[in-house]
């Protein structure tokens, strides 16, 4: 049964779940566009697909979205921009609060839309999830037996697969989607670029280069000799840090990450997704 | 110490603080699976002055960590860091005994992952701030920024209500289990309810309050607590 993800194929954290389909030489799914620019998951169609496959939550009687608040990477101190990230209401201050929904529907009594309104968002079988790294272990997990070992061969390369993938959902990826959110993506949103942000971002960037430096000149890869999904977590967003906002230039100093770069960039799976997410004709 | 008899040593060794949030997570994990761990004492905050060594910045120990930080987790086979990865690590690991933090199917896996990613990506981030600015400010003599917390507070709101909106479906985050998504809320949301006193947020949604409650008096947590900060806490189970 074919696995349904829902987002923008060509972004960084659909791109992470089809990186993993693509190395796991699963060729089963089907990707339901959602064009997050033109605000596509708010139309009547969408939230009407979400209903029928997924839950939904009342508001006064009203069917409305989840409360989504754009996960904002500027962290704290941008209190200016508040509930301007708030999707569904661009008009009022406050998103509505979620309730208990009483009266019954076809799913039950109860039911929550997929919560942080987020991409992707993936439907397979009776199983529904969002976060992508959570997905991205969950396939790598099911198709062990085939494609790359992404996952290591051992348990104690297992574990140090799950390490560096933190590192990179903590460090790496704290810094790198802070700097591309406010070159790349809010000025598409109409919101402006913080260059403060983007300075400090930086900084602290070049600090954790410097780790991976030391960390790839001991290695080839991450988590050791092997590609995993450690190194496969990074692609997505490095993608658009080096050839869309052209800050590349922060590699040069750093040989062995640029080598590495490199090398991730040249695997087919990374070309196949390029190509599929319009980043390369 | 028993006077005879020998001496059988730890499984494993965790360097930290049992007072630091991440190493607490680890702690924890080693605690609800009874295994049995040396802690190296490691303070990088300086929160307690009688911790005079700055171990974490001697080379030695930054070619095992390289970011310099705490916890760093050793046993007979690995050594690594990052506290999310070790309690996966140590769940696994030792799956055959204690409570299946893990879950017990490919199923029941999946949604602990995906419950500790939101607990990563969106609870984490929320609740940070405003902890380091309303409890650990006053640690270090200083004063939080109330221009940090009340966002940090407000974000945090919105993120409680997704949680209580499926804790309305199921018993605990992942499922009808404990897990270590649930388990790696623990830290933060304490020092939030109990030291900074912000437990309105969570007493005014009754299945977050219910949740919390129950792990909240798990025997493990409070014995973790008692022994974290035994000028504070003493362990009821004793």
């Amino acid at each position: 049964m074919a696995i349904q993800i829902y987002g923008y194929a060509g972004s960084t954290c659909c791109g992470r779940v089809l990186l993993t389909l693509f190395e796991k030489n699963v060729d089963d799914y089907k990707i339901s566009h959602v064009d997050l620019y033109k605000r596509e998951h708010k139309s009547p169609e969408f939230l009407k697909h979400q209903t029928e496959n997924g839950p939904i939550v009342q508001h006064d009687g009203q069917r409305v979205s989840s409360r989504t608040t754009m996960r904002n990477p500027n962290g704290i101190g941008s209190t200016e921009f508040g509930s301007a990230f708030s999707w569904e209401t661009s008009n009022s201050i406050e998103a509505p609060r979620v309730i208990i929904l009483l009266e019954p529907t076809s799913l039950g009594p109860l039911t929550i839309l997929k919560p942080f309104g987020e991409t992707p968002y993936v439907i397979d079988g009776d199983l529904t999830l969002f976060e992508s790294r959570a997905i991205a272990r969950t396939y790598a997990r099911k198709y062990a037996d085939r494609g790359t070992a992404l996952y290591g061969s051992s348990p104690q390369e297992e574990a140090l697969v799950e390490q560096w993938l933190e590192v990179e959902a903590q460090h790496y990826d704290s810094a790198i989607s802070k700097i591309v959110y406010n070159l790349l993506f809010y000025p598409k949103f109409g919101l402006p670029c913080d260059h403060g942000v983007v300075a400090e971002q930086m900084a602290k960037f070049e600090a954790v280069l410097d780790v991976y430096e030391k960390r790839l000149s001991e290695s080839k890869y991450l988590a050791g000799d092997f590609f995993s999904l450690a190194d496969l977590s990074h692609i997505t967003y490095t993608y658009y840090f080096i050839e869309i906002a052209h800050r590349g230039a922060v590699f040069d100093s750093r040989p062995h990450v640029k080598a590495w770069i490199a090398d991730l960039f040249a695997r087919p799976t990374t070309q196949k997704w390029l190509k599929l997410g319009g980043h390369i004709p | 110490m028993p006077l005879c008899g020998k001496y059988i040593p730890p499984k494993c060794r965790v360097y930290g603080a049992p007072y630091s949030i991440c190493t607490s997570r680890v702690i924890m994990t080693l605690m609800e699976k009874e295994v049995d761990y040396e802690l190296r004492l490691l303070d990088t905050a300086g929160r307690d002055f009688r911790i005079l060594t700055k171990e974490y910045k001697e080379p030695r120990y930054l070619a095992l960590q390289p970011f310099g930080k705490t916890p760093l987790f050793q046993d007979s086979e690995v050594k690594m860091f990052e506290s999310r990865a070790i309690i996966r690590y140590i769940a696994r690991k030792h799956d055959d005994h204690g409570p299946h933090l893990y879950g017990t199917n490919e199923k029941e896996r999946t949604m602990v992952d995906q419950w500790l990613e939101v607990e990563a990506q969106n609870y984490n981030p929320a609740i940070a701030p405003a902890v380091f600015h309303l409890v650990f400010a006053a640690w270090f003599g200083k004063i939080g920024d109330i221009r940090v917390i009340n966002p940090s507070l407000e974000r945090l709101e919105k993120v409680l209500d997704i949680y209580e909106a499926q804790l309305m479906k199921t018993r605990y985050l992942a499922g009808d289990f404990f897990s270590l998504a649930d388990l790696s809320h623990l830290p933060f949301t304490h020092l939030l309810i109990n030291h900074a006193g912000k437990g309105d947020l969570y007493s005014k949604r009754p299945f977050l309050k219910a949740w919390w409650e129950d792990i909240f008096s798990r025997p493990t947590w409070l014995k973790h607590l008692a022994k974290a900060f035994p000028h504070i806490y003493y362990d009821p189970n004793e």
